[in-house]
């Protein structure tokens, strides 16, 4: 598809996080650039610097020459993590369409991204590459809590990268001020979804940290599932019983006239009442954590500046 | 043999033309160098033709005050060509902004110019922008203003105008400057002023003086047909990667520009190095600029992105059609970056005899050149 006229008429962005491998960066734009340039008449390439070990800016001044498209540079002020780097990059982005990259590894075939961007356009406004097998038995366990007590209809997975239309990004803009996690916001957005699966032809190992994976996810089912509410249900359930159980036992042992040291009842249903008041005061605080970051946060992410390579 | 003036004037731009005319009145007898073959080739046209009040410069107070300061004498000046039967929305980006509306209202009122909040929703697209203001900003009409000139320059017997006429050497004597052109002639002045915009350092070292510290940005402004709605209206988004689609003059249609995508390509040496140059047919080179708007190296058009940024903030309404591309190199001064100032900066190189170099900044800080000129 090398005839401009048969190119596609939509403006794409492309969306990459460069993340802390600056060559595997800069390897992956460069693919990126040469089917989408094979692909559409007119694209541009976003990528975002999360205050990287190893900055991206010269090496893609450097391969400038090289793009046939707009190409610009997000430079976060200090590490925020994907999610808000993406945020950023998806902000600046012109699109009608716009491909997510959370990672510049590859363990798929180039060509997947038209495919995706080929379900899209068939009238999907979210489509996600979902690699099959192989996923993660953490992530595994977290998509199966997630799914179990989230409202979403459309269930998550892991995913490689994502396209979304300009309607999505809106949609998902007026539902929230603060997105903590994109493919949740987008699979709750009310408008179709879909994914297209493939079976990973390499090993990628994932560069993102745990403590920020482990965050994410519990900020994730404490923003957008029932799991909090539920454990904190039952522990006041349970408490509440226990309570009423050790009353029973008092007024029965008054009663009876057989008076019992105590102690250790006693020490049972104390530590027993304040670790369950403890673990509450957790999941409150958190809640209220995330209450306070919603109204009191104006910007979603702080970035230095934003470059022109080309 | 050369021929004496009491002062030579190089480019035939606006603050050329300003320097001849107002030399003229004085009685000088004024020799007006163009390399074009007419006035207003370069910057004096291809420009947003933004007769700025201020706004544009929200983190430069000072240039904002140098431009509300001159704003109304070049307005009484130049009524002519003065477009200003439309609206002039500025607005601040909810995204990527250097500004927002609390301090764009704050800006406004420490520079004292007016700005009228009203709905930003009435223009743009949901969510798009926190501030919206109805401002007072005018175009002006460079084709008007280069007739009114051209018509001015010859009530003058003072002046002469030599076009297509590049400056070869310029050499410094006792007294005077001798300068010879590209068609053999050779001039003489005890006082020199090159206003040759992105030629500014190409002239210095000619003349063998230091350059400014500038970098070089070969720009594209978009020409375009607006829609009904936009017809009557000019709107400017801020402050950052942002946009900017006004009438052009008086010639019904729009210019559209855009921080990120008009500027193509950028020189940071001291005289213009571009790649493009090697497309050019051996007619631009660091030492020789070439007009871009002509030239068969220029760039291929942004307009892609520069339209589809603007349809990510504007309302459908407001449509706009894509006419022509018009290109030109703008000098920046290095010492801009930060604060986005555009200051027009005017250096005296020598005295007795006199050279002075112009760099404008804003075409209503005209009249800055009013001190060199009244010596």
């Amino acid at each position: 598809m090398n005839n401009n006229n048969e190119k596609e008429k939509n403006f794409v962005s492309a969306v990459i996080y460069a993340g802390d491998d600056a060559e595997r960066a800069v390897k992956f734009i460069g693919k990126v650039n040469e089917l989408l340039t094979l692909h559409f008449e007119n694209f541009e390439i976003i990528v975002v610097d999360d205050y990287c070990k190893t900055p991206i800016q010269d090496e893609l001044l450097e391969c400038s020459d090289g793009y046939n498209c707009s190409v610009s540079l997000i430079k976060m002020s200090y590490p925020q993590g994907v999610q808000r780097s993406m945020n950023a990059g998806v902000d600046a982005a012109i699109g009608d369409f716009v491909f997510e990259f959370e990672s510049t590894a590859i363990d798929y075939n180039i060509e997947l991204i038209i495919e995706v961007y080929r379900k899209s356009i068939s009238g999907f406004d979210v489509v996600s590459a979902v690699p099959v097998g192989n996923t993660k038995k953490s992530s595994k366990f977290f998509y199966s809590i997630f799914n179990k007590y989230s409202d979403g209809y459309n269930p998550l997975f892991t995913e490689r990268f994502r396209v979304v239309s300009r309607r999505a990004i809106n949609r998902i803009e007026s539902m929230t001020t603060n997105l903590v996690y994109r493919k949740v916001l987008y699979r709750n957005s009310g408008l179709m979804c879909s994914s297209v699966e493939y079976m990973p032809i390499a090993k990628i190992n994932s560069k993102s940290l745990p403590k920020e994976r482990s965050k994410l996810a519990f900020d994730s089912l404490m923003t957008f599932t029932s799991v909090g509410y539920r454990i904190s249900l039952s522990l006041s359930i349970f408490m509440m019983l226990f309570t009423a159980f050790s009353g029973i036992y008092a007024v029965v042992v008054f009663l009876l006239g057989k008076p019992v040291e105590g102690w250790t009842t006693l020490m049972i249903l104390i530590s027993s009442a304040f670790s369950g008041i403890f673990l509450l005061l957790t999941i409150i605080i958190k809640y209220l954590s995330l209450q306070v970051e919603i109204t009191t946060r104006k910007s979603k992410y702080i970035y230095e500046n934003l470059y022109k390579i080309k | 043999m050369s021929r004496n003036y009491d002062r030579i004037i190089i480019g035939a731009g606006l603050y050329g033309l300003y320097s001849a005319v107002e030399s003229a009145k004085r009685g000088y007898s004024v020799l007006l160098l163009e390399r074009e073959n007419a006035p207003f080739s370069r910057a004096t046209y291809i420009n947003q033709a933004r007769v700025h009040m201020g706004y544009h410069y929200p983190r430069s107070i000072s240039t904002a005050l140098k431009s509300r300061n001159y704003f109304e004498r070049f307005v009484k000046d130049f009524e002519f060509c003065i477009a200003d039967e439309f609206k002039k929305i500025y607005a601040t980006s909810s995204k990527f902004s250097w500004t927002n509306r609390e301090r764009f209202i704050k800006f406004c009122d420490d520079a004292d110019i007016p700005c009228e909040e009203i709905s930003p929703d009435a223009y743009f697209k949901k969510g798009m922008c926190d501030g919206a203001f109805i401002t007072t900003e005018y175009a002006y009409d460079w084709l008007i203003l280069r007739d009114f000139y051209s018509e001015k320059i010859k009530e003058y017997r003072n002046i002469d105008v030599k076009l297509n006429t590049a400056v070869c050497a310029i050499e410094k004597q006792a007294d005077r400057y001798s300068i010879i052109t590209s068609d053999g002639g050779e001039f003489e002045s005890p006082f020199v002023i090159s206003a040759v915009y992105a030629s500014c350092n190409e002239i210095l070292e000619l003349a063998g003086y230091p350059a400014f510290k500038i970098k070089y940005e070969l720009c594209e402004m978009i020409i375009c047909e607006p829609s009904d709605n936009l017809k009557n209206l000019g709107i400017t988004v801020m402050d950052g990667p942002f946009f900017s689609i006004m009438p052009f003059g008086k010639t019904g249609l729009h210019s559209l520009t855009s921080v990120t995508f008009t500027p193509h390509l950028t020189s940071y040496d001291v005289l213009p190095t571009f790649n493009c140059q090697k497309d050019s047919g051996g007619l631009c080179n660091k030492t020789s600029l070439y007009n871009c708007n002509i030239c068969p190296g220029k760039p291929e058009t942004a307009y892609p992105y520069m339209g589809k940024l603007a349809r990510k903030y504007l309302r459908d309404k407001y449509d706009f059609r894509y006419k022509e591309s018009l290109y030109s190199m703008k000098p920046i001064m290095s010492t801009s970056e930060v604060d986005d100032s555009r200051p027009t900066v005017i250096r005296k190189f020598s005295e007795n005899p006199t050279f002075i170099s112009v760099l404008s900044g804003k075409i209503n800080t005209v009249y800055d050149l009013d001190e060199v000129l009244s010596e």
